[in-house]
């Protein structure tokens, strides 16, 4: 079916996944835009669940993937249809919001992709660490008859132990495409890319207005380093993106009557997460914690405590995956493996590190994003203009405080775990922010006052 | 939306529009005048006939010349793309395996190579070859 065939078996999946969980009748409904924003990516991480499954866990050849994804995603359109059925009409109030506004937005996002497109066809291969450890696990993935093959020791300096979402997914679309083209790595990056801009945009427009959503998509969109590393293969975007996805939807499950369903979608997007890049454990461990402790009474708590159990059911589908390979494939990640060695106490006695920690993070803010001007200078002038809101709930402060403390958790890793710390940060700061980079623009227009008429809906 | 909304979202739509509108500038300045061949598809391009000898599993050693590990970033990145051509083979960055494969910028007699214990296999041309390590076992 080719390659091309693959990615529309993504998109079946994750449109399947997404209605399967969280249905509506069988027309087109008011989410739906968001579900389809949310399909391809969702669908790649499950094509990477089953790639991992079959060939990696239980010695399949492609074909037996071609026939499990094949068999997942029409399963899941399948379940989705039948749900359909008895699931009640979704609201239809959707303001258009200022057309100058989407005309800008267009524009941005329109230089934006081109410029993705330009860098993909100039290197096709991406960057460094997609040549050293994405692309060169997918060729792993793909070419070896061994399952333990890409995780051997003497690849230690390709960091063996980093989790397969990426990888897996693009060796999932070359055994669709029969043989490996670099276009369809080219493509997962664009998924990514595409999905990080305008799922957000779209979560908020339903939540805070239109004009909230699309101020959103102008600060993704328009921000050359989320270009610039999706163009070079990273995984940074993709858990950036998956953060922010878990975040909307953890929000959409709480805030309307997607409930349940969106809780345990949230969940998946969570252990996704994990499934991209070892930072998303922590963010696991964060996002749970604080979507049952940050409330602001009884009844919140109730609710909280009523959508966590969907929630934590999501997560653990894909982290029972995480964990079979970390436990039986995955060498110890070297962060860890040092810190063992050199004693994680005494690093975090010496407060010296703590310093150069907090220097190298906060040069690193503030020269972010390769816009011409710092993030944090046009936001904060930003929020001086819009005001925050009352915090009537928890939920008003979660997403950007889920935000805040991945930051804080990244800060204690640099300290206790870095080896080489000041090298650590020169290289990895960037890309540390830039994850957290959707999810923060997500929690501070989330918590932002809007226009009156926002309000007032 | 109120007059301060449509500041707030104005400034934020002019750095944004702006900051790309340069990204691209620079972008579309370097498309032009790229290469016709990428780096990396260039570099490995080299090794694909070697990939073609290699069996579906294993471990081979790695060879390159003193010119190229005098600077040690581009070293570690050549060492990097041969394994990045040759996997599912995994390239060590040693000679003490039974066959090597090398990456020389510079000539390299098969002479020279037989004088430290190496046999040709095959050579590829652009300073690609396997060698046998004679030595291999003996110790």
């Amino acid at each position: 079916m080719g390659g091309l065939g693959g990615l529309l078996f993504c998109v079946l999946a994750g449109f399947g996944a997404m209605r399967a969980a969280w249905p509506a009748p069988r027309h087109w409904s008011a989410h739906d835009p968001l579900r389809l924003a949310m399909a391809p990516a969702f669908g790649l991480g499950l094509l990477s669940l089953v790639y991992f499954a079959v060939r990696t866990v239980m010695g399949g050849t492609g074909g037996v993937v071609l026939v499990a994804f094949a068999t997942l995603a029409m399963g899941l359109a399948g379940f989705a249809w039948w749900r359909a059925a008895s699931a009640e009409a979704e609201n239809r109030e959707w303001a258009k919001g200022p057309t100058w506004l989407w005309l800008v937005f267009g524009a941005v996002a329109g230089v934006a992709a081109f410029t993705l497109t330009l860098i993909l066809i100039a290197s096709p291969h991406g960057e460094w660490d997609a040549w050293s450890i994405w692309n060169l696990r997918a060729r792993f993935l793909f070419r070896a008859t061994e399952a333990a093959a890409p995780f051997d020791p003497l690849l230690n300096w390709s960091h063996p132990d980093y989790p397969l979402l990426v990888p897996a997914s693009v060796a999932g679309l070359w055994t669709w495409n029969g043989g490996e083209t670099q276009w369809l790595a080219a493509a997962v990056a664009v998924v990514f890319w595409a999905s990080a801009v305008f799922v957000p945009v779209l979560v908020l427009a339903r939540l805070r207005g239109t004009a909230m959503g699309l101020t959103a998509g102008l600060a993704l969109a328009g921000m050359p380093l989320l270009t610039r590393n999706a163009s070079a293969m990273y995984a940074d975007v993709v858990v950036g993106y998956f953060f922010v996805a878990a975040i909307g939807l953890g929000l959409l499950a709480i805030q309307t009557r997607a409930g349940r369903g969106a809780a345990i979608l949230a969940g998946v997007a969570a252990g996704m997460a994990a499934w991209s890049k070892n930072e998303g454990l922590l963010f696991c461990g964060i996002f749970v914690v604080t979507f049952v402790g940050v409330v602001r009474s009884r009844a919140e708590l109730a609710e909280r405590i009523r959508l966590v159990v969907p929630l934590v059911v999501g997560m653990l589908l894909v982290l029972a995956f995480v964990g079979h390979f970390k436990y039986h494939f995955a060498p110890a990640n070297d962060l860890v493996a040092v810190g063992k060695s050199a004693s994680m106490g005494a690093r975090l006695l010496d407060f010296s590190r703590y310093s150069v920690t907090f220097w190298g993070i906060a040069e690193g803010i503030l020269t972010f994003g390769d816009w011409l001007v710092p993030p944090v200078i046009v936001f904060g002038v930003w929020l001086a203009l819009q005001g925050i809101r009352k915090v009537d709930s928890g939920s008003v402060v979660w997403p950007f405080l889920v935000a805040g403390l991945q930051l804080v958790g990244y800060l204690v890793v640099y300290v206790i775990g870095s080896d080489r710390l000041e090298w650590q940060l020169e290289t990895s700061a960037e890309r540390l922010l830039l994850q957290i980079w959707p999810a923060a623009i997500f929690g501070l227009l989330y918590l932002a006052k809007d226009s009156a008429a926002t309000e007032k809906r | 939306m109120s007059p301060r909304n449509v500041l707030a979202v104005l400034l934020v739509a002019g750095v944004s529009f702006f900051s790309i509108g340069k990204f691209f500038q620079e972008i579309s300045d370097f498309y032009v005048r790229r290469p016709e061949v990428d780096g990396v598809t260039q570099f490995t391009f080299r090794y694909a006939p070697v990939r073609a000898l290699l069996p579906e599993k294993g471990v081979i050693g790695y060879m390159t010349d003193p010119a190229a590990t005098a600077d040690e970033l581009n070293a570690t990145a050549e060492l990097y793309l041969v394994q990045y051509a040759l996997a599912p083979v995994v390239v060590v960055n040693s000679t003490d395996q039974r066959y090597i494969v090398t990456n020389f910028h510079v000539m390299v007699t098969t002479g020279s190579m037989a004088d430290q214990g190496f046999k040709l296999v095959r050579e590829f041309g652009n300073g690609v070859a396997v060698f046998e390590n004679q030595k291999w076992g003996k110790r």
